[in-house]
């Protein structure tokens, strides 16, 4: 996935944040509905890194591989994959606050419960 | 179909480019000015859906009305309007990261405006013991999970006065690290007094990164900084800090940097961080003092003073890093290293998340500033954390938990800011520290410009600047 191919004329990502939402982007509507948008990407893992089990990396995502890093944001909804989150759009959008860069905090997500 | 707003946000323009900064998401982005024109065309209360959307950009005879729009939609300047439920998120156990081991209350300096003296209702306890110590190594530990790295903090009162503890939790730690496969890092803030060429020999073999309590030159330095005969403390830790930069500088050691108390004026700030530098400090930073005594506080004017000064070194900063050098006016770096990761705060820092201290009566607090106040106690050694305690705070303390903040265009840099300033300010540890919003809002503002500034001369210094705080540079796509 190049930089250009997420460009969108007029704006441009300058920070890591901004530059999230970019990516994030290509997903969300290469998937969903157009109408959805999130705060986090929505749909399955696009790529399936096997063998990270056994073979856990010193970089971000650290211990596991970039597909189950995606995984902990991008299951929710009618999704599938088992590592499926709380619904993050309507009813938990606040889920995964404690996590301020996933591809590292992702040991702190936890289950919810609603009251 | 959803219904869409306009997303908070600061618009900031430097030299014909306009940036713009998303409150809720830490995101800046460079825009051209029809997207300008169309963000002006929503006001902040108005919700619309797609359809309306479109016909507004239209109407407004801007073209590619549609592009315009999906660009608007999936930049997420306009955002879904969600409604909040009521949840409460079960927070796993947050694994402790570092811990700030209280050496000693005492000190050989009888700082003025120090929130140990004696007008304060804090409980002075005798020196930590090696048992607690190794105590508090193993809880640290024990406690980190699957963090690899955990970091070991000396604080005080003067830690080096009992350097003997110092270096039995330095060994300690280093062999449980060892055991464990983890690393274990270390720190110190020194009022600079007792550093010896043992102190220093052994801060430097260990790699302890060390931070000394310093306001300036002489004359500023001295007006609150003393021996508790009013003797000048300047003179006495003047030889030994350059004897510590120098051992440091030669041997390739951590950078030594300074921490500068800003009380009563706050005018000398570009003499007193000149002189530092010149001392050979890495950085320095700057902080009010947090005092509720009126003889040492910041007044509304050297409040405005002091930001006065700081936009001026940050045009320093900015001068020497067009030409690829570097300024160490660490409140600037902290501020655009923040800006340039894009970071989301919740919480204003770590403390009662990943940071907790532990004092000599093996009990847990919030942070090194709360020690010894019964009130933010968060269990002890023995019995382990008092979940319902940290459970309680950390509800309190999230910035959800801030009504006063709701519509502050900075809250999530800001997160309400530092816990025991509240304390003394605004007498509740948990409220937001109102009386310094103006402030902090028009300094990261300047942030922002500073930022916007240098993105255009100067992109890749922002990643070497988030580089030497530890962080990957920000390149193209992350994961
Ligand atoms: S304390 Fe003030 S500046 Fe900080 S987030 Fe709250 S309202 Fe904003
Ligand atoms: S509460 Fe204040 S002093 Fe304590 S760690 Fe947070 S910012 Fe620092």
């Amino acid at each position: 996935m190049t930089d250009k191919k997420n460009k969108i004329k007029g704006v441009k990502a300058l920070n890591k944040s901004a530059k999230q939402i970019e990516k994030t982007e290509e997903e969300v509507f290469g998937m969903a509905d157009e109408d959805i948008i999130t705060s986090m990407p929505i749909g399955c893992t696009t790529i399936f890194d096997t063998g990270w089990e056994t073979n856990p990396r010193s970089t971000t995502p650290i211990g596991n591989c970039v597909s189950s890093a995606r995984d902990f944001t991008s299951c929710s909804g009618p999704c599938w994959w088992p590592a499926q989150t709380p619904d993050n759009i309507t009813n938990f959008p606040d889920f995964q606050n404690q996590c301020r860069a996933i591809e590292k905090d992702w040991r702190n997500l936890n289950f919810v419960i609603k009251k | 179909m959803i219904t869409y707003k306009q997303a908070d946000h600061i618009i900031f323009k430097e030299s014909d480019h306009i940036f713009i900064f998303l409150v809720s998401e830490s995101a800046i982005f460079e825009i051209e000015p029809k997207i300008e024109k169309t963000i002006k065309l929503f006001n902040k209360s108005e919700q619309s859906n797609k359809k309306e959307i479109l016909k507004k950009i239209k109407d407004a005879g801007i073209k590619n009305y549609q592009e315009i729009a999906d660009t608007l939609i999936k930049r997420r300047i306009l955002t879904p309007l969600i409604e909040k439920k009521n949840i409460s998120c079960v927070y796993n156990k947050i694994p402790l990261k570092t811990l700030v081991f209280n050496i000693t209350d005492r000190c050989n300096l009888s700082c003025l405006y120090c929130y140990h003296n004696k007008d304060n209702k804090i409980e002075k306890t005798d020196s930590m013991t090696f048992a607690t110590a190794e105590k508090a190594v193993d809880f640290l530990f024990d406690n980190s999970d699957a963090n690899k790295k955990v970091t070991i903090v000396f604080f005080g009162g003067e830690p080096v006065i009992n350097f003997d503890l110092i270096t039995f939790i330095t060994g300690y730690a280093q062999k449980k690290a060892k055991k464990l496969q983890k690393k274990a890092e270390f720190a110190i803030t020194t009022n600079g007094t007792l550093l010896t060429e043992k102190v220093i020999d052994f801060f430097y073999q260990n790699k302890i990164g060390v931070t000394v309590s310093i306001d300036g030159p002489q004359e500023i330095h001295d007006k609150f900084r003393q021996f508790a005969d009013g003797g000048s403390s300047y003179k006495a830790i003047l030889p030994k800090i350059k004897n510590l930069i120098n051992k440091f500088q030669t041997k390739g050691g951590k950078p030594v940097v300074a921490r500068v108390t800003v009380a009563k004026n706050a005018a000398h700030l570009p003499q007193t961080l000149e002189h530092l530098l010149k001392l050979g400090f890495a950085e320095a930073g700057f902080g009010p003092v947090t005092t509720d005594n009126p003889a040492y506080q910041l007044n509304t004017d050297e409040m405005k003073i002091m930001l006065n000064k700081f936009k001026e070194l940050s045009d320093k900063f900015l001068r020497y890093a067009d030409e690829d050098k570097f300024y160490g006016f660490t409140n600037i770096i902290d501020l655009l290293v923040l800006l340039h990761q894009g970071e989301v705060k919740n919480y204003p820092c770590g403390a009662g998340l990943g940071l907790f201290a532990v004092s000599a009566e093996e009990k847990l607090y919030l942070c090194q500033r709360l020690i010894g106040n019964k009130a933010f106690c968060m269990g002890n050694l023995s019995d382990g954390f008092d979940t319902e305690a940290v459970k309680k705070f950390r509800k309190k303390a999230e910035l959800n938990a801030k009504p006063e903040c709701g519509l502050c265009e900075v809250r999530y840099i800001c997160a309400g800011g530092c816990y025991h300033e509240a304390l003394i300010r605004e007498k509740k540890l948990t409220k937001a520290n109102l009386h310094y919003c103006e402030w902090i809002k028009e300094w990261i503002k300047y942030g922002l410009k500073i930022y916007g500034k240098l993105i255009l001369k100067n992109p890749d210094y922002l990643n070497k600047l988030s580089m030497l705080r530890g962080h990957s540079p920000v390149t193209g796509h992350i994961i």
